[in-house]
């Protein structure tokens, strides 16, 4: 069976974080913080992006002692496209609002 | 001082998530790693509590999902990302075994000893069946009849007796029934239509009639038993219209004489609240019948012949216009306020909607025909006042129409409290003479509906007798709550 992402508001925050800064590396907690999901909700919906293959992964190289190294993650080529159609769809619907327009 | 990673709920936090990713399953556990590693660049405490909990639902979850991936493994087998137990090569999850399996089938198949199990099953099995009592139903029946029998349960025995569609063995338990507990005898009012094409003991009305000499149900179910044969012999030449059956039967002194009794009566019971009395009586005794024994006994009840009310009131009514045309005011007024006293005795103390607006609709006949004796005999006032209450009584459904009796939602009357609903709101509807609709908003009340056959009520336009042919087809029990009576007619 196929993994399906629903295309919810917390998922739509997330993609809009992950688009904001597309080549840049994100921290899940930095992404918390960004879109206010929080940690039990951010870690599927990112390990569903990552199934589907939108979503690349890696582990931080150089890393204080002492700390353990953080998961990175940012949107792959095809997975920015998919992004911004479902934002650009979302709007559309006024299903969800970037979080410049809610300020 | 130390550094507030070292804080309480830092150490807490830490720990749990530690924990959980000891017995994480292997195929998320980098994902747990990698929420466990932001829990550094955390500063308040309460933040990372949070953090933490939310790790743990993701553990959950993991758990989860990887319990229902071993649970769908062949026996036998074993995932081979099972997470060990802590500081052993030994997994959590064990080797799929065949024990395990065979242990999972012998519970499921024990489940189905629990009589509660079974009622879930029989109730959807029903759903498809419309709701039809079914041979494991009827040995049910035969089990409490003769359990009732061994314990002279009487209610349990006049419930069964309604039930079953065996004529023989049901006219058999009435009968027990009413020897076991002698206020029963109403039993015989409903029995007594089951099946109309099986001839039931005429001595039941009569004994009926004994029992409760007041109501003037017991009256007009004799009538209708006296008027069933030429019904049924109109029928038989085609769809008879109102003025011939009228003609006919008005012209049997016997009919006239109960129906006259039933006009005068001082009380009017049509047994539903009893009835409904027994079906919580048996039901709660016995919480687990079928949902289609009590579907069926839910709608089958009588009530008193729409054609017989109607025709006895129109025949009234001319007897009234007679008396006046020879001169006799006083005794035309009497006949239209006895029509009226009944009208209104009937919507009082109706125990369903159709039998209400029945009432109403006698009244309102009545109202109409002393308002146009009150102005022919010159009494304005009266007239007026009568006038009033046949408009009241007439609310805009409620008139006749001859518009093919297509029941018409829109147009619901709504009523007092039914005393059979316990609280439950009941609406009725008649779109027109040509036919009823009732239906019921909640749950856990009957209504009482005409039988399709026989001598029950009947659907009257104004230019002939259509009787409710169409079967009532009730698949409303334990499902939908909603919906009590299909249309007929």
């Amino acid at each position: 069976m196929g993994i399906r992402l629903r295309s919810s508001r917390q998922t739509l925050d997330i993609l809009e974080a992950l688009l904001a800064r597309p080549s840049h590396w994100h921290h899940g907690y930095a992404i918390s913080r960004q879109t206010s999901v929080p940690s039990g909700t951010l870690y599927p919906i990112l390990m569903r992006l990552d199934k589907l293959g939108w979503l690349e992964t890696k582990w931080e190289e150089s890393v204080p002692q002492g700390r353990p190294p953080r998961h990175l993650y940012r949107l792959t080529g095809n997975g920015r496209e998919w992004a911004r159609q479902e934002l650009c769809y979302a709007q559309q619907r006024e299903f969800w609002k970037p979080a410049a327009s809610q300020v | 001082m130390g550094s507030p990673q070292q804080a309480m709920p830092f150490r807490l936090a830490h720990s749990s998530l530690q924990l959980a990713l000891r017995f994480w399953p292997e195929e998320t556990r980098d994902w747990g790693h990698a929420l466990a590693a932001e829990l550094d660049e955390i500063e308040k405490p309460l933040v990372a509590l949070q953090w933490a909990f939310g790790g743990l639902m993701l553990f959950s979850r993991a758990s989860a999902s990887h319990f229902l991936a071993w649970l769908k493994l062949p026996a036998g087998s074993r995932l081979s990302t099972a997470p060990l137990l802590p500081g052993t090569s030994v997994p959590i999850l064990p080797k799929r075994s065949r024990l395990f399996t065979a242990v999972i089938l012998l519970a499921a198949a024990l489940l189905l000893f629990l009589p509660q199990s079974r009622q879930a099953i029989s109730t959807v099995v029903a759903s498809w069946n419309g709701y039809e009592i079914s041979s494991g139903d009827r040995r049910t029946l035969a089990n409490l009849a003769a359990q009732a029998e061994k314990d002279k349960d009487g209610r349990t025995l006049a419930f069964v007796a309604l039930v079953l569609r065996d004529p023989e063995q049901g006219m058999r338990l009435a009968d027990k029934a009413v020897v076991l507990d002698p206020q029963l005898t109403w039993v015989y009012a409903s029995r007594f239509y089951r099946p109309a094409d099986v001839q039931q003991p005429t001595e039941w009305l009569v004994r009926l009639h004994a029992s409760d000499p007041d109501n003037s149900v017991t009256d007009l179910l004799i009538a209708d038993n006296i008027a069933q044969p030429r019904y049924m012999a109109l029928m038989a030449l085609g769809t008879p219209g109102l003025q011939q059956f009228e003609s006919q039967i008005t012209g049997d002194p016997r009919w006239v004489a109960h129906m006259e009794a039933a006009f005068r009566a001082p009380r009017y019971d049509g047994y539903v609240t009893k009835h409904w009395e027994l079906i919580s009586y048996v039901w709660s005794s016995h919480p687990t019948l079928s949902p289609s024994i009590i579907g069926y006994e839910l709608w089958a009840h009588r009530i008193p012949n729409l054609s017989n009310l109607m025709s006895f009131a129109n025949f009234k009514i001319r007897r009234a216009q007679q008396a006046l045309a020879e001169g006799h005011p006083e005794e035309a007024e009497q006949i239209l306020r006895q029509i009226d006293a009944f009208g209104n005795l009937m919507t009082d103390r109706a125990q369903t909607d159709i039998e209400c607006l029945i009432g109403l609709d006698l009244s309102r006949k009545a109202a109409r025909e002393l308002g146009a004796h009150y102005a022919a005999t010159g009494q304005e006032a009266a007239a007026s006042f009568r006038a009033r209450r046949a408009s009241e009584n007439a609310p805009a459904d409620f008139s006749p129409s001859v518009d093919g009796g297509v029941p018409d939602d829109s147009k619901s009357v709504s009523r007092k409290r039914s005393p059979l609903s316990g609280g439950h709101r009941i609406t009725a509807s008649l779109g027109s003479y040509g036919g009823f609709q009732s239906s019921r908003d909640r749950a856990s009340a009957s209504l009482l509906v005409p039988s399709p056959t026989g001598l029950a009520t009947y659907a009257v336009p104004r230019g002939g007798l259509l009787p409710c042919v169409a079967p009532l087809r009730l698949r409303w029990v334990c499902t939908e709550f909603s919906s009590l009576c299909a249309p007929f007619c």
